[in-house]
Protein backbone atom coordinates (compact mmCIF):
# COMPACT_ATOMS: atom_id res chain seq x y z
CA UNK A 1 0.00 0.00 0.00
CA UNK A 2 1.90 2.95 -0.94
CA UNK A 3 0.13 5.74 0.40
CA UNK A 4 2.82 8.03 0.64
CA UNK A 5 3.38 8.23 -3.32
CA UNK A 6 -0.31 8.64 -3.64
CA UNK A 7 0.72 11.80 -1.07
CA UNK A 8 4.01 13.22 -2.96
CA UNK A 9 2.25 13.07 -6.22
CA UNK A 10 -0.49 15.56 -4.85
CA UNK A 11 2.60 17.89 -3.69
CA UNK A 12 4.19 17.79 -6.35
CA UNK A 13 1.29 19.03 -8.41
CA UNK A 14 -0.22 21.65 -6.14
CA UNK A 15 2.04 25.14 -5.78
CA UNK A 16 2.65 26.35 -3.01
CA UNK A 17 1.59 22.83 -0.83
CA UNK A 18 3.41 22.01 2.46
CA UNK A 19 2.00 18.87 3.80
CA UNK A 20 -0.21 16.31 3.19
CA UNK A 21 -1.66 13.24 5.47
CA UNK A 22 -3.93 10.41 5.52
CA UNK A 23 -6.03 10.22 8.73
CA UNK A 24 -7.80 7.84 10.33
CA UNK A 25 -11.30 9.40 11.44
CA UNK A 26 -10.16 8.36 15.32
CA UNK A 27 -7.87 11.35 14.33
CA UNK A 28 -4.50 8.26 14.09
CA UNK A 29 -2.28 9.17 10.85
CA UNK A 30 -1.66 6.37 8.64
CA UNK A 31 0.65 8.36 6.22
CA UNK A 32 1.82 11.81 5.96
CA UNK A 33 4.55 13.83 3.86
CA UNK A 34 5.85 17.25 5.11
CA UNK A 35 7.87 19.95 3.24
CA UNK A 36 7.99 22.03 5.78
CA UNK A 37 9.13 21.15 9.23
CA UNK A 38 7.87 24.00 11.43
CA UNK A 39 4.49 22.57 10.25
CA UNK A 40 3.37 19.35 11.69
CA UNK A 41 0.78 17.83 9.92
CA UNK A 42 0.46 14.99 12.29
CA UNK A 43 -0.86 16.79 14.82
CA UNK A 44 -3.23 18.56 12.16
CA UNK A 45 -4.79 15.66 11.62
CA UNK A 46 -5.28 14.53 14.96
CA UNK A 47 -6.66 18.30 15.77
CA UNK A 48 -8.82 18.06 12.94
CA UNK A 49 -10.30 14.75 13.12
CA UNK A 50 -12.98 16.05 15.72
CA UNK A 51 -13.79 19.41 13.35
CA UNK A 52 -14.84 16.70 11.05
CA UNK A 53 -17.26 15.15 12.89
CA UNK A 54 -19.19 18.52 14.33
CA UNK A 55 -19.00 19.26 10.84
CA UNK A 56 -20.70 15.93 9.59
CA UNK A 57 -23.21 16.69 12.36
CA UNK A 58 -23.90 20.43 11.40
CA UNK A 59 -24.21 18.95 7.46
CA UNK A 60 -26.82 16.68 8.97
CA UNK A 61 -28.57 19.28 10.89
CA UNK A 62 -28.70 21.84 8.36
CA UNK A 63 -29.87 19.33 5.97
CA UNK A 64 -27.72 19.07 3.23
CA UNK A 65 -26.54 15.33 3.94
CA UNK A 66 -23.41 14.09 4.00
CA UNK A 67 -19.98 15.99 4.36
CA UNK A 68 -17.27 15.70 1.68
CA UNK A 69 -15.23 18.39 2.07
CA UNK A 70 -13.76 20.71 5.30
CA UNK A 71 -11.55 23.87 4.16
CA UNK A 72 -10.26 25.84 6.87
CA UNK A 73 -8.03 28.94 6.49
CA UNK A 74 -5.99 30.72 9.24
CA UNK A 75 -3.34 33.60 9.31
CA UNK A 76 -0.42 30.81 8.01
CA UNK A 77 -2.15 28.34 6.04
CA UNK A 78 -5.50 27.13 4.34
CA UNK A 79 -6.21 23.29 5.37
CA UNK A 80 -8.60 21.07 2.37
CA UNK A 81 -9.84 17.81 4.13
CA UNK A 82 -11.79 15.15 2.37
CA UNK A 83 -13.88 12.21 3.41
CA UNK A 84 -11.73 9.27 2.12
CA UNK A 85 -15.29 6.54 2.71
CA UNK A 86 -16.73 6.59 6.21
CA UNK A 87 -13.52 6.14 7.85
CA UNK A 88 -10.66 7.99 6.92
CA UNK A 89 -9.71 11.41 5.35
CA UNK A 90 -7.02 13.00 3.38
CA UNK A 91 -5.76 16.73 4.36
CA UNK A 92 -3.30 18.43 2.14
CA UNK A 93 -2.05 21.90 3.53
CA UNK A 94 -1.35 25.26 1.64
CA UNK A 95 0.61 28.15 2.17
CA UNK A 96 -1.92 31.47 1.80
CA UNK A 97 -0.52 31.71 -1.80
CA UNK A 98 -1.29 28.40 -2.67
CA UNK A 99 -3.24 27.14 -5.63
CA UNK A 100 -6.43 26.04 -3.38
CA UNK A 101 -8.69 25.12 -6.80
CA UNK A 102 -5.43 22.80 -8.09
CA UNK A 103 -5.66 21.49 -4.51
CA UNK A 104 -9.24 20.45 -4.45
CA UNK A 105 -8.86 18.96 -7.53
CA UNK A 106 -5.64 17.01 -6.83
CA UNK A 107 -7.65 15.90 -3.74
CA UNK A 108 -10.26 14.80 -5.71
CA UNK A 109 -8.35 12.44 -8.22
CA UNK A 110 -6.44 11.05 -5.04
CA UNK A 111 -9.29 9.88 -3.01
CA UNK A 112 -10.30 6.75 -5.67
CA UNK A 113 -6.82 6.26 -5.33
CA UNK A 114 -7.06 6.22 -1.53
CA UNK A 115 -9.91 3.94 -1.49
CA UNK A 116 -8.74 1.70 -4.09
CA UNK A 117 -5.71 0.94 -1.26
CA UNK A 118 -7.78 0.96 1.49
CA UNK A 119 -10.57 -1.84 0.38
CA UNK B 1 -22.66 52.09 2.32
CA UNK B 2 -21.05 54.27 0.01
CA UNK B 3 -19.10 55.66 2.84
CA UNK B 4 -17.51 52.14 3.57
CA UNK B 5 -16.52 51.55 0.19
CA UNK B 6 -15.23 54.17 -0.49
CA UNK B 7 -13.26 53.86 2.57
CA UNK B 8 -12.60 50.15 1.83
CA UNK B 9 -10.87 51.40 -1.81
CA UNK B 10 -8.43 53.54 0.37
CA UNK B 11 -7.63 51.03 2.83
CA UNK B 12 -7.16 48.17 -0.34
CA UNK B 13 -4.56 51.66 -2.30
CA UNK B 14 -2.67 51.90 1.00
CA UNK B 15 -2.41 48.03 1.27
CA UNK B 16 -1.52 47.37 -2.24
CA UNK B 17 1.47 50.32 -2.03
CA UNK B 18 2.83 48.11 1.37
CA UNK B 19 2.58 44.69 -0.08
CA UNK B 20 1.51 44.26 -3.68
CA UNK B 21 0.13 40.94 -3.41
CA UNK B 22 -2.21 39.57 -6.32
CA UNK B 23 -4.99 39.26 -3.98
CA UNK B 24 -4.76 42.88 -3.26
CA UNK B 25 -4.80 44.13 -6.90
CA UNK B 26 -8.12 41.85 -6.45
CA UNK B 27 -9.82 43.16 -4.00
CA UNK B 28 -9.44 46.76 -4.97
CA UNK B 29 -10.16 46.91 -8.48
CA UNK B 30 -13.06 44.87 -7.90
CA UNK B 31 -13.57 47.42 -4.87
CA UNK B 32 -13.29 50.27 -8.02
CA UNK B 33 -15.65 47.82 -10.21
CA UNK B 34 -18.56 47.54 -7.76
CA UNK B 35 -18.43 51.19 -7.30
CA UNK B 36 -18.11 51.81 -10.89
CA UNK B 37 -14.88 53.45 -11.24
CA UNK B 38 -14.37 50.78 -14.41
CA UNK B 39 -11.21 52.72 -15.64
CA UNK B 40 -9.46 52.72 -12.60
CA UNK B 41 -10.31 49.26 -11.59
CA UNK B 42 -9.12 48.31 -15.63
CA UNK B 43 -5.98 50.08 -14.72
CA UNK B 44 -5.38 48.19 -11.11
CA UNK B 45 -6.21 44.85 -13.34
CA UNK B 46 -3.40 45.51 -15.83
CA UNK B 47 -1.35 46.47 -13.49
CA UNK B 48 -1.82 43.03 -11.48
CA UNK B 49 -1.64 40.89 -14.69
CA UNK B 50 1.83 42.83 -15.34
CA UNK B 51 2.88 41.83 -12.19
CA UNK B 52 1.81 38.33 -11.51
CA UNK B 53 0.07 37.32 -14.94
CA UNK B 54 -1.12 33.58 -13.95
CA UNK B 55 -3.32 34.94 -11.22
CA UNK B 56 -6.58 33.99 -12.99
CA UNK B 57 -8.78 36.26 -10.45
CA UNK B 58 -7.09 39.29 -12.16
CA UNK B 59 -8.22 38.28 -15.47
CA UNK B 60 -11.77 36.98 -13.67
CA UNK B 61 -12.44 40.50 -12.68
CA UNK B 62 -10.78 42.90 -15.60
CA UNK B 63 -13.44 39.82 -17.69
CA UNK B 64 -16.35 41.38 -15.06
CA UNK B 65 -15.11 44.84 -15.91
CA UNK B 66 -15.86 45.10 -19.19
CA UNK B 67 -18.94 43.11 -19.08
CA UNK B 68 -20.81 45.58 -17.16
CA UNK B 69 -19.28 48.11 -19.92
CA UNK B 70 -20.66 46.09 -22.57
CA UNK B 71 -17.24 45.50 -24.24
CA UNK B 72 -18.52 41.86 -24.72
CA UNK B 73 -15.54 40.51 -26.77
CA UNK B 74 -12.91 42.12 -24.71
CA UNK B 75 -14.91 40.36 -21.58
CA UNK B 76 -14.76 36.74 -23.57
CA UNK B 77 -10.94 36.92 -24.20
CA UNK B 78 -10.06 37.44 -20.49
CA UNK B 79 -12.26 34.99 -19.45
CA UNK B 80 -10.87 32.69 -21.70
CA UNK B 81 -7.72 33.47 -19.99
CA UNK B 82 -9.60 32.90 -16.73
CA UNK B 83 -10.46 28.72 -18.19
CA UNK B 84 -6.91 28.52 -19.60
CA UNK B 85 -5.83 28.52 -15.84
CA UNK B 86 -9.09 27.26 -13.67
CA UNK B 87 -11.42 25.09 -16.82
CA UNK B 88 -13.67 23.80 -14.83
CA UNK B 89 -15.00 27.68 -13.30
CA UNK B 90 -18.43 27.55 -13.47
CA UNK B 91 -19.43 30.76 -13.23
CA UNK B 92 -17.05 31.70 -16.30
CA UNK B 93 -18.65 29.24 -18.40
CA UNK B 94 -22.17 30.85 -17.35
CA UNK B 95 -20.80 34.12 -18.07
CA UNK B 96 -19.38 32.79 -20.96
CA UNK B 97 -22.49 31.76 -22.52
CA UNK B 98 -24.63 35.03 -21.65
CA UNK B 99 -22.02 37.18 -23.52
CA UNK B 100 -22.01 34.51 -26.81
CA UNK B 101 -25.61 34.94 -26.63
CA UNK B 102 -25.39 38.43 -26.86
CA UNK B 103 -22.90 38.53 -29.31
CA UNK B 104 -25.26 36.04 -31.43
CA UNK B 105 -22.70 33.49 -31.51
CA UNK B 106 -25.38 30.88 -30.62
CA UNK B 107 -22.45 27.81 -31.05
CA UNK B 108 -19.94 28.87 -29.07
CA UNK B 109 -23.20 29.76 -26.59
CA UNK B 110 -24.21 26.00 -27.11
CA UNK B 111 -20.95 24.60 -25.57
CA UNK B 112 -20.34 27.00 -22.70
CA UNK B 113 -23.77 26.27 -21.36
CA UNK B 114 -22.78 22.76 -22.08
CA UNK B 115 -19.89 22.78 -20.26
CA UNK B 116 -21.44 24.20 -17.35
CA UNK B 117 -24.04 21.25 -17.44
CA UNK B 118 -21.21 18.53 -17.73
CA UNK B 119 -20.04 20.04 -14.35
CA UNK B 120 -23.19 20.25 -12.58
CA UNK B 121 -26.07 18.51 -14.68
CA UNK B 122 -28.58 19.52 -11.98
CA UNK B 123 -27.87 23.10 -13.17
CA UNK B 124 -31.86 24.02 -14.01
CA UNK B 125 -30.87 27.77 -14.90
CA UNK B 126 -27.93 26.93 -18.13
CA UNK B 127 -30.44 23.85 -18.64
CA UNK B 128 -33.31 27.03 -19.65
CA UNK B 129 -30.37 29.31 -21.55
CA UNK B 130 -29.03 26.06 -23.34
CA UNK B 131 -32.60 25.40 -25.04
CA UNK B 132 -32.66 29.01 -25.39
CA UNK B 133 -29.36 28.69 -27.44
CA UNK B 134 -30.16 26.07 -29.53
CA UNK B 135 -33.86 27.47 -30.55
CA UNK B 136 -32.04 30.48 -31.64
CA UNK B 137 -29.19 28.52 -33.54
CA UNK B 138 -32.16 26.95 -35.25
CA UNK B 139 -33.23 30.26 -36.32
CA UNK B 140 -30.18 32.10 -37.00
CA UNK B 141 -29.67 32.76 -40.77
CA UNK B 142 -27.25 30.11 -42.51
CA UNK B 143 -23.88 30.64 -42.76
CA UNK B 144 -23.98 33.44 -39.81
CA UNK B 145 -21.19 31.92 -37.35
CA UNK B 146 -21.03 35.27 -35.00
CA UNK B 147 -23.00 38.38 -35.67
CA UNK B 148 -21.67 41.73 -33.73
CA UNK B 149 -22.78 42.71 -30.82
CA UNK B 150 -26.39 43.78 -30.99
CA UNK B 151 -26.74 47.34 -28.30
CA UNK B 152 -29.72 45.79 -26.65
CA UNK B 153 -30.77 42.37 -27.44
CA UNK B 154 -33.63 41.16 -24.96
CA UNK B 155 -32.97 37.70 -25.06
CA UNK B 156 -29.44 38.37 -24.10
CA UNK B 157 -30.97 40.54 -21.52
CA UNK B 158 -32.38 37.66 -20.14
CA UNK B 159 -29.98 35.48 -19.89
CA UNK B 160 -27.49 38.39 -18.54
CA UNK B 161 -28.26 36.57 -15.17
CA UNK B 162 -30.02 37.86 -12.02
CA UNK B 163 -26.45 39.95 -11.03
CA UNK B 164 -26.70 42.00 -14.39
CA UNK B 165 -29.82 43.11 -13.31
CA UNK B 166 -29.24 44.28 -10.23
CA UNK B 167 -26.86 46.06 -12.23
CA UNK B 168 -29.04 47.47 -14.41
CA UNK B 169 -31.28 48.85 -11.75
CA UNK B 170 -28.46 50.49 -9.94
CA UNK B 171 -27.17 52.04 -12.98
CA UNK B 172 -30.58 53.61 -13.45
CA UNK B 173 -30.94 54.60 -9.78
CA UNK B 174 -27.70 56.12 -10.27
CA UNK B 175 -28.98 58.37 -13.32
CA UNK B 176 -32.35 59.38 -11.36
CA UNK B 177 -34.11 57.06 -13.48
CA UNK B 178 -35.61 55.72 -10.30
CA UNK B 179 -38.83 54.35 -12.16
CA UNK B 180 -36.68 52.61 -14.15
CA UNK B 181 -35.28 51.15 -11.53
CA UNK B 182 -38.27 50.18 -9.78
CA UNK B 183 -39.54 48.46 -12.92
CA UNK B 184 -36.21 46.06 -12.86
CA UNK B 185 -36.33 45.51 -9.14
CA UNK B 186 -40.23 44.57 -9.55
CA UNK B 187 -39.25 42.34 -12.34
CA UNK B 188 -36.04 40.31 -10.67
CA UNK B 189 -39.55 40.05 -7.87
CA UNK B 190 -41.74 38.57 -9.98
CA UNK B 191 -38.86 35.78 -10.89
CA UNK B 192 -37.55 35.25 -7.26
CA UNK B 193 -40.29 36.70 -4.90
CA UNK B 194 -37.75 35.67 -1.76
CA UNK B 195 -35.20 38.03 -3.34
CA UNK B 196 -34.29 40.03 -0.20
CA UNK B 197 -32.36 42.97 -1.81
CA UNK B 198 -34.60 43.55 -5.14
CA UNK B 199 -37.70 43.86 -2.12
CA UNK B 200 -36.16 46.44 0.04
CA UNK B 201 -34.83 48.11 -2.74
CA UNK B 202 -38.31 48.19 -4.49
CA UNK B 203 -39.60 49.20 -1.16
CA UNK B 204 -37.80 52.06 -0.56
CA UNK B 205 -37.94 53.28 -4.41
CA UNK B 206 -41.85 53.59 -3.94
CA UNK B 207 -41.49 55.35 -0.75
CA UNK B 208 -38.98 57.60 -2.64
CA UNK B 209 -41.34 57.83 -6.10
CA UNK B 210 -44.00 58.79 -4.01
CA UNK B 211 -42.52 61.98 -2.26
CA UNK B 212 -40.89 63.02 -5.70
CA UNK B 213 -44.59 62.71 -6.63
CA UNK B 214 -44.84 65.97 -3.81
CA UNK B 215 -42.33 68.46 -5.86
CA UNK B 216 -38.82 68.55 -7.47
CA UNK B 217 -38.23 65.19 -9.40
CA UNK B 218 -34.96 66.69 -9.97
CA UNK B 219 -34.05 65.82 -6.51
CA UNK B 220 -32.70 62.71 -5.60
CA UNK B 221 -34.21 61.40 -2.08
CA UNK B 222 -32.55 58.41 -1.89
CA UNK B 223 -29.20 58.99 -0.77
CA UNK B 224 -26.56 56.47 0.73
CA UNK B 225 -26.37 56.71 4.36
CA UNK B 226 -24.69 59.29 6.50
CA UNK B 227 -22.78 59.21 9.66
CA UNK B 228 -25.44 59.65 12.40
CA UNK B 229 -24.47 61.96 15.14
CA UNK B 230 -25.12 60.72 18.86
CA UNK B 231 -27.71 63.60 18.91
CA UNK B 232 -29.72 62.19 16.15
CA UNK B 233 -29.44 58.65 17.62
CA UNK B 234 -30.35 59.90 20.63
CA UNK B 235 -33.58 61.28 18.93
CA UNK B 236 -34.06 58.19 16.92
CA UNK B 237 -34.13 56.05 20.30
CA UNK B 238 -36.31 58.29 21.38
CA UNK B 239 -38.61 58.13 18.82
CA UNK B 240 -39.01 54.52 18.87
CA UNK B 241 -39.92 54.35 22.39
CA UNK B 242 -43.12 56.31 21.42
CA UNK B 243 -46.38 54.74 20.42
CA UNK B 244 -46.09 53.20 17.01
CA UNK B 245 -48.74 55.81 15.85
CA UNK B 246 -47.01 59.12 14.32
CA UNK B 247 -47.30 62.01 16.56
CA UNK B 248 -48.13 65.28 15.36
CA UNK B 249 -44.44 66.63 15.59
CA UNK B 250 -43.54 63.91 13.31
CA UNK B 251 -45.98 64.32 10.83
CA UNK B 252 -45.34 68.31 11.20
CA UNK B 253 -41.67 67.87 10.65
CA UNK B 254 -41.98 65.53 7.87
CA UNK B 255 -44.42 68.02 5.90
CA UNK B 256 -42.01 71.02 6.55
CA UNK B 257 -38.93 68.95 5.17
CA UNK B 258 -41.08 68.28 2.31
CA UNK B 259 -42.59 71.75 1.68
CA UNK B 260 -38.92 73.35 2.54
CA UNK B 261 -38.25 71.83 -0.65
CA UNK B 262 -41.33 72.62 -2.72
CA UNK B 263 -41.74 76.46 -2.22
CA UNK B 264 -39.45 77.12 -5.65
CA UNK B 265 -42.60 78.98 -7.31
CA UNK B 266 -41.14 77.54 -10.69
CA UNK B 267 -42.12 73.93 -9.42
CA UNK B 268 -45.87 73.66 -10.76
CA UNK B 269 -46.17 70.72 -9.16
CA UNK B 270 -46.71 71.31 -5.94
CA UNK B 271 -49.85 73.23 -6.18
CA UNK B 272 -51.31 70.54 -8.26
CA UNK B 273 -50.88 68.41 -4.39
CA UNK B 274 -54.08 68.91 -1.77
CA UNK B 275 -53.14 69.53 1.67
CA UNK B 276 -55.06 66.24 2.28
CA UNK B 277 -53.30 64.40 -0.14
CA UNK B 278 -49.96 65.89 0.97
CA UNK B 279 -50.58 64.83 4.91
CA UNK B 280 -51.52 60.90 3.06
CA UNK B 281 -48.40 60.69 1.34
CA UNK B 282 -46.39 61.86 4.52
CA UNK B 283 -47.91 59.62 6.53
CA UNK B 284 -47.73 56.74 3.93
CA UNK B 285 -43.39 57.00 4.05
CA UNK B 286 -43.59 57.41 7.97
CA UNK B 287 -45.54 53.96 8.01
CA UNK B 288 -43.11 52.69 6.04
CA UNK B 289 -40.40 53.99 7.91
CA UNK B 290 -41.53 52.68 11.29
CA UNK B 291 -42.20 49.54 10.08
CA UNK B 292 -38.72 48.72 8.31
CA UNK B 293 -37.38 50.31 12.31
CA UNK B 294 -39.84 47.16 13.69
CA UNK B 295 -38.22 44.80 11.64
CA UNK B 296 -34.71 45.57 12.51
CA UNK B 297 -34.81 44.64 16.04
CA UNK B 298 -31.27 44.41 17.80
CA UNK B 299 -30.74 41.29 19.59
CA UNK B 300 -27.60 42.16 20.65
CA UNK B 301 -25.49 45.45 21.92
CA UNK B 302 -25.66 47.26 18.49
CA UNK B 303 -27.39 50.15 17.92
CA UNK B 304 -30.29 50.04 15.51
CA UNK B 305 -28.55 52.22 12.93
CA UNK B 306 -25.51 49.85 12.97
CA UNK B 307 -28.15 46.33 12.31
CA UNK B 308 -29.47 48.53 9.90
CA UNK B 309 -26.06 48.52 8.08
CA UNK B 310 -26.08 44.87 8.97
CA UNK B 311 -29.35 43.99 7.20
CA UNK B 312 -28.06 45.49 4.40
CA UNK B 313 -24.69 44.07 4.14
CA UNK B 314 -26.74 40.70 4.82
CA UNK B 315 -28.76 41.25 2.02
CA UNK B 316 -26.37 42.48 -0.54
CA UNK B 317 -24.80 38.95 0.22
CA UNK B 318 -28.10 36.86 0.40
CA UNK B 319 -28.26 38.49 -3.00
CA UNK B 320 -25.78 36.40 -4.46
CA UNK B 321 -27.27 33.64 -6.59
CA UNK B 322 -27.11 30.29 -4.66
CA UNK B 323 -26.89 31.75 -0.91
CA UNK B 324 -29.93 29.97 0.86
CA UNK B 325 -29.23 32.28 3.97
CA UNK B 326 -27.18 33.90 6.08
CA UNK B 327 -26.59 35.33 10.09
CA UNK B 328 -24.78 36.59 12.20
CA UNK B 329 -24.13 35.54 15.70
CA UNK B 330 -21.68 36.70 18.46
CA UNK B 331 -19.51 34.16 19.65
CA UNK B 332 -21.91 34.33 23.30
CA UNK B 333 -24.37 32.47 20.84
CA UNK B 334 -26.55 35.76 20.57
CA UNK B 335 -28.28 36.06 17.51
CA UNK B 336 -27.96 39.82 15.70
CA UNK B 337 -28.83 39.79 12.32
CA UNK B 338 -30.66 36.52 10.15
CA UNK B 339 -31.63 36.63 6.69
CA UNK B 340 -33.43 33.44 4.76
CA UNK B 341 -33.02 29.90 5.87
CA UNK B 342 -32.54 28.70 9.31
CA UNK B 343 -32.72 32.35 10.55
CA UNK B 344 -33.07 32.57 14.47
CA UNK B 345 -32.72 28.63 14.70
CA UNK B 346 -30.73 28.36 18.56
CA UNK B 347 -30.14 25.11 18.12
CA UNK B 348 -28.05 24.93 14.50
CA UNK B 349 -26.41 28.31 15.66
CA UNK B 350 -24.90 26.67 18.96
CA UNK B 351 -23.72 23.67 16.42
CA UNK B 352 -21.71 26.10 14.05
CA UNK B 353 -20.45 28.22 16.88
CA UNK B 354 -19.08 24.43 18.27
CA UNK B 355 -17.54 24.03 15.10
CA UNK B 356 -15.99 27.62 14.75
CA UNK B 357 -14.71 27.76 18.27
CA UNK B 358 -13.26 24.13 17.95
CA UNK B 359 -11.68 24.86 14.84
CA UNK B 360 -10.05 28.02 16.41
CA UNK B 361 -8.85 26.62 19.44
CA UNK B 362 -6.99 24.06 17.34
CA UNK B 363 -5.25 26.41 15.09
CA UNK B 364 -3.81 28.39 18.08
CA UNK B 365 -2.87 24.90 19.38
CA UNK B 366 -1.03 24.32 16.18
CA UNK B 367 0.38 27.82 16.23
CA UNK B 368 -1.31 28.57 12.67
CA UNK B 369 -2.67 32.03 14.57
CA UNK B 370 -6.31 33.03 14.28
CA UNK B 371 -9.29 31.38 12.24
CA UNK B 372 -10.41 32.94 9.14
CA UNK B 373 -12.70 30.95 7.48
CA UNK B 374 -14.34 27.72 7.34
CA UNK B 375 -15.80 25.96 4.56
CA UNK B 376 -17.72 22.73 5.06
CA UNK B 377 -18.69 21.18 1.80
CA UNK B 378 -21.69 18.62 2.08
CA UNK B 379 -23.76 16.45 -0.57
CA UNK B 380 -26.37 19.28 -1.53
CA UNK B 381 -24.60 22.44 -0.21
CA UNK B 382 -21.94 24.64 1.62
CA UNK B 383 -21.51 26.02 5.11
CA UNK B 384 -18.99 28.92 5.36
CA UNK B 385 -18.15 30.91 8.51
CA UNK B 386 -15.89 34.06 8.47
CA UNK B 387 -14.77 35.37 11.29
CA UNK B 388 -15.02 39.30 12.67
CA UNK B 389 -14.52 41.25 15.76
CA UNK B 390 -16.38 39.75 18.19
CA UNK B 391 -18.54 37.11 15.97
CA UNK B 392 -18.89 34.65 13.14
CA UNK B 393 -20.81 35.46 9.81
CA UNK B 394 -22.64 32.35 8.42
CA UNK B 395 -24.14 31.54 4.73
CA UNK B 396 -25.40 28.65 4.29
CA UNK B 397 -25.28 28.33 0.46
CA UNK B 398 -26.44 25.76 -2.83
CA UNK B 399 -23.70 23.22 -3.79
CA UNK B 400 -23.66 25.07 -7.37
CA UNK B 401 -22.36 28.21 -6.20
CA UNK B 402 -19.08 29.16 -6.98
CA UNK B 403 -16.91 29.06 -4.26
CA UNK B 404 -14.09 31.49 -5.22
CA UNK B 405 -16.88 34.33 -5.38
CA UNK B 406 -18.29 33.49 -2.53
CA UNK B 407 -15.38 33.50 -0.38
CA UNK B 408 -14.48 36.72 -2.31
CA UNK B 409 -18.22 38.17 -0.84
CA UNK B 410 -17.74 36.43 2.28
CA UNK B 411 -14.57 38.92 3.04
CA UNK B 412 -15.97 41.65 1.46
CA UNK B 413 -18.86 41.52 3.98
CA UNK B 414 -17.08 40.52 6.51
CA UNK B 415 -14.96 43.69 6.32
CA UNK B 416 -18.10 45.56 6.53
CA UNK B 417 -19.18 44.34 9.47
CA UNK B 418 -16.48 45.14 11.26
CA UNK B 419 -16.60 48.60 10.71
CA UNK B 420 -19.55 48.34 11.63
CA UNK B 421 -18.79 46.69 14.87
Amino acid sequence: MDFKKILEEMLENVEGSIGASLVGMDGIVIDQISRNNSFDINAVGAEYSSIIKNAMRASSSFGLGNTAEILITTDKATMIMMLVGKNYFVALALNLDGNLGRGRLELKKAIPKFEKELS
Amino acid sequence: MKELFTSEISDLKKKLEENPEPSVFVSLADAYRKEGYFDEARKVCLRGIEKNPGHWNTHFVLGRIYQEQSKSREAVAEFKKVLEIDPENLMVHSFLGALFMKLEDYKEAIDEYQAVLTINPDDEEAQEFLKTAIEKAASAPKGKVAAKETVEDESAKKADHGIASITMAELYFKQGHLDKALEVYEEILKKDPNHAVARQKASELKAAIAVDSLGDVSTPKLEAPKPISKDDQKKNADARKKDAKFTDEDIFQVMSMERTKTTDATDKKTAAVSPKEELKIVEKALEQSKEAEKNAEPSSSFSPAQVDVLKGTLAELASITGIRGCFLTSLEGISVVSIGENGNNEALEKQVLLIFKDTNQSASKLNQGSLRQVLVTADTGHILLVSFAGGVLVVLADHQINLGMLRLAMDGAAKKIEKVK
